[in-house]
């Protein structure tokens, strides 16, 4: 019996794309995909249609290393009267109640071993926007930058930053 | 830029829904009939010149043959080569307005080498029988500008498909260099010669019988080169379409995008297989379904992109809305208050405070916003100022949060001043 082996060549080449086009969707929605946070928080609602500065919420970003995550209290300056009969704002209030903190997924993450200062950054005139990309347009937040350290040197070496290794090694 | 920025319209969202649907339609009918003009006339020019200098009278019947195909009709050019030109660059404005795209500009200078091209092109159509070195010379021409304007046209659309790039693009080379632009270009040529190789087949054989019945030695010819440059650039395709989806940024990426995807190479396996059978057995009866699924295949493509296209600017879409209700609720009470209205209605006043206002603000206590009588003493004697104040409010007092549009009707807005006015001086003036 004679095989054709026309189609099952075309099936291999095709069939190999198509697992690279599954690996890409699996490597997005495992490790790129905007991580699904306790309270879907719109940065875009805060900041383009209330008005909120980044440090209304984000208190220490200009005086300290970290940029600080708003406690549940800064929320509920708000949002004990406004908006109280929304899901998220409900999920929220029942945070408060409990006395719990909510547990925001990491989305801008460096590793330990990086001392970064969001003070000194800032001193400088450097955007929040440059590093965490047009927050003010994001409804879910995620990582825009790669924050590696190819990223960070590159742009300290363009604006005269420092290129030591005990500048962000300490 | 500036002219198309002054003719956008407000991008409420409905409109923005329609017009990207517009977008897309403009697509689906510009670019297949220019990918097939672009494959045609590149391998007409091409077999042009060597029949001209090899004296091969084949290869000259079938650049004749070739641009015949698509560039049949010169209407047909500027409805599904010019018009769209123009309505997609009138959308794109429209959809990416405020939003800093640089790349825009040069979208719109790719225009004039297209619309060079697509003239020589057709110049050289009607001017082919001549067999003149002049003749060869506009179609090369004609065939450069096309290929050099789509370069520019499909870098700068693939360019819009990354946002957080936009700021880099500052010259042409930016705007080329990227991976996600050269991906793009070379995608959409390999699937027009595909299309083109294809499209011999189809028109040619199946369609219209033209060469059924003709030279057989000629049909021989014309029937292995439709199917073998078709199938080559069948199997390119899906290499650089893959190229491009590992190039898109993060926010592109959706499950329907995947699934389209994985449909469309699917698809083109398919006409792989029906390509690679009908030369394997040198026969032509299977090229109406080859080019109807490698069309589908073709929109997939393109409603792919689209995809891509609007979950990237998901955001400025939403920005673009919010924008737009400001606009509106800022241009509904200037038009109200020149007409003047019910301030007295205080039935209507109380309700729309209790609903509405009474959340962050009371008349003696801070809650979110100030307590009222620190605020109302200085619109006691100007209504008016604070109409336009609770209808497009602003920050004012730094130790509060700035109070965001409540997207309040004029009439509501007009009854709530004067029942808090009202309110103030009867019971909490000291």
């Amino acid at each position: 019996m004679k095989i054709n082996f026309r189609p099952l060549l075309i099936a291999s080449y095709f069939g190999f794309l198509i697992l690279i086009i599954l690996l890409m969707g699996f490597i997005w929605k495992t490790y790129r995909e905007a991580p699904d946070q306790p309270i879907a928080f719109s940065h875009q609602k805060h900041v383009s249609y209330v008005g909120l500065e980044c440090n209304h919420c984000h208190q220490y970003a200009t005086v300290a290393l970290q940029p600080g995550i708003p406690a549940v209290s800064v929320c509920m300056e708000c949002h004990e009267n406004v908006a109280t009969d929304r899901p998220e704002i409900i999920k929220l209030t029942e945070y408060w109640n409990n006395k719990e903190p909510v547990l925001w997924a990491d989305v801008n993450y460096l590793p330990p071993h990086v001392h970064f200062s969001h003070k000194r950054h800032i001193q400088k005139g450097i955007d929040c926007n440059v590093c965490h990309g047009e927050v003010k347009n994001m409804e879910k937040i995620r990582q825009v930058k790669s924050l590696r350290m190819g990223w960070c040197v590159t742009c300290h070496r363009e604006n005269g930053g420092s290129d030591d290794c005990w500048t962000c090694h300490k | 830029m500036q002219f198309f920025d002054q003719i956008t319209l407000l991008s409420t969202p409905a409109h923005l829904a329609l017009v990207k649907l517009l977008l897309i339609i403009m697509f689906l009918l510009h670019l297949p009939y220019i990918g097939m003009l672009i494959g045609s006339s590149v391998f007409s020019v091409w077999f042009n010149i060597s029949g001209r200098r090899n004296k091969n009278p084949m290869h000259a019947t079938f650049a004749r043959d070739l641009i015949d195909m698509v560039a049949f009709n010169k209407s047909i050019g500027i409805i599904l080569g010019v018009l769209p030109l123009l309505v997609i660059a009138l959308i794109y404005s429209q959809i990416l307005h405020k939003g800093n795209a640089t790349s825009l500009p040069y979208l719109i200078n790719s225009f004039l080498p297209i619309i060079l091209g697509l003239i020589l092109v057709y110049i050289y159509k009607y001017t082919i029988r001549f067999e003149k070195e002049i003749v060869s010379l506009t179609g090369t021409l004609g065939v450069l500008l096309l290929l050099a304007g789509y370069l520019v046209f499909i870098a700068s659309t693939a360019r819009f498909h990354d946002p957080e790039k936009w700021t880099f693009i500052n010259n042409p080379v930016q705007l080329l260099i990227g991976t996600n632009a050269i991906g793009s270009y070379l995608l959409f040529l390999t699937s027009s010669f595909a299309m083109t190789g294809i499209g011999v087949i189809f028109f040619l054989f199946t369609w219209s019988k033209k060469l059924s019945d003709t030279d057989r030695d000629y049909a021989a010819f014309v029937k292995k080169f439709g199917l073998t440059i078709g199938l080559i650039f069948t199997l390119a395709t899906p290499l650089f379409f893959v190229f491009g989806l590992i190039n898109l940024p993060d926010i592109a990426y959706s499950n329907t995008l995947i699934i389209m995807s994985i449909l469309l190479l699917i698809l083109l396996a398919v006409v792989t297989n029906l390509l690679a059978k009908m030369l394997q057995g040198a026969q032509t009866r299977l090229g109406t379904q080859a080019f109807v699924i490698f069309i589908i295949a073709f929109f997939i493509m393109i409603l792919n992109s689209s995809i891509a296209r609007e979950n990237s600017l998901h955001e400025h879409t939403k920005y673009l809305a919010l924008e737009s209700e400001a606009m509106l609720a800022k241009i509904i009470p200037e038009r109200a208050i020149e007409e003047g209205g019910g301030i007295m209605d205080y039935a209507r006043g109380e309700s729309v405070f209790k609903r509405v206002c009474a959340s962050c603000h009371q008349f003696e206590k801070k809650i979110v916003g100030p307590p009222y009588v620190a605020v109302l003493p200085k619109y006691e004697n100007d209504i008016q100022q604070l109409i336009a104040f609770i209808a497009n409010p602003k920050k004012v007092n730094p130790d509060y949060p700035p109070m965001p549009n409540q997207g309040l009707k004029i009439t509501d807005v007009e009854a709530v001043s004067g029942y808090l006015l009202k309110m103030y001086q009867e019971e909490y003036k000291k």
